[in-house]
């Protein structure tokens, strides 16, 4: 749990939250750039295949993220009702597809919950913490493990 | 800051739109379908003006779909860079030939294999520009490959 002694007791953080396959996740808000309609990627060769492609971003080169294949869940189908979440991760800026966006949460710091020791490693490494709001659980899920350089490696 | 432009052939290959740095361009033709020859099962060689040059399945070797039976009716892009021979790269179409601004692939994402950098089209999409050097020297596309797997 969080040590009190180091941070506010009424510290709160924004969150997105949004769907994938009927399961909410959220991430950080000071990380999202934007939300923007679906824009047909061009696809990249020798790519993991939960990477969609590039689209061109206002002049950048965005690399596109299928959020639920990264997880491990079916792929999202790419069809003009999803939605990108364009999140900054480090210095890199990369587009996270997913179904819907649902809601801007404020959450208490105190009210997450570390993710409990589950049989996979490898999805448990992508999860932060959990939250339960009313009834839901929601994923807070951790972005640097979907950075580009650690995609690469994990294809490696 | 500075743009740095690149003179491109603008090219269809399995179905994306890819730009062929024309530094790199020999010429263009359509082989007669006699002048393709099969080295055993797999390599492919094309005869042009009495040199047998090998064709490369640029669309397969990028792994877009699966490497043609039949060379048939398809366009063939002449390369020749200062480090590889004569090659007889395969594509679908060859649209136009225009200057193009590259852009990055490494700030956001990481390198690709076969692709040098991307540019962006007039129609706001984003078409990759070919590494001709790696495409066609086989044997260092499948080491990166054995490498990435």
């Amino acid at each position: 749990m969080h040590d009190k002694n180091e941070t506010p007791p009424m510290n709160e953080n924004k969150f997105i939250s949004f769907t994938i396959s009927g399961q909410t996740f959220c991430v950080d808000i000071m990380a999202v750039r934007e939300i923007r309609g679906w824009a047909k990627p061009t696809p990249i060769p020798h790519s993991p295949s939960y990477v969609c492609g590039v689209i061109n971003l206002r002049g950048t080169v965005l690399p596109i993220v299928d959020l639920g294949a990264r997880l491990g869940m079916p792929s999202t189908d790419p069809t003009p009702s999803n939605v990108t979440i364009v999140v900054q991760i480090g210095d890199q800026l990369i587009g996270l597809v997913v179904e819907a966006v649902s809601d801007i949460l404020s959450l208490k710091d105190s009210i997450l919950q570390p993710t409990p020791e589950i049989a996979s490693e490898t999805s448990k490494a992508f999860f932060k913490s959990l939250v339960a709001l009313e009834g839901n659980m929601i994923r807070v899920i951790d972005l640097t493990t979907l950075a580009p350089a650690a995609q690469m490696s994990a294809a490696a | 800051m500075t743009l740095a432009i690149l003179d491109g052939m603008v090219v269809r290959i399995a179905g994306q739109t890819t730009i062929i740095p024309l530094t790199d361009i020999v010429e263009t033709l359509k082989p007669k379908p006699e002048d393709i020859h099969y080295l055993s099962t797999e390599g492919q060689v094309v005869f042009i003006r009495g040199a047998f040059v090998p064709l490369v399945d640029v669309g397969a070797t990028l792994g877009y779909r699966a490497p043609l039976t039949k060379v048939d009716n398809q366009i063939v892009v002449l390369t020749q860079t200062e480090d590889s021979a004569l090659s007889a790269l395969l594509v679908d179409e060859i649209f136009d030939q225009r200057q193009v601004v590259i852009k990055g692939l490494e700030e956001n994402y990481g390198s690709v294999p076969g692709i040098a950098a991307a540019t962006i089209l007039g129609d706001g999409r984003i078409a990759l520009i070919l590494d001709v050097d790696r495409i066609v020297s086989r044997k260092s596309m499948t080491a990166d490959l054995s490498e990435a797997a």
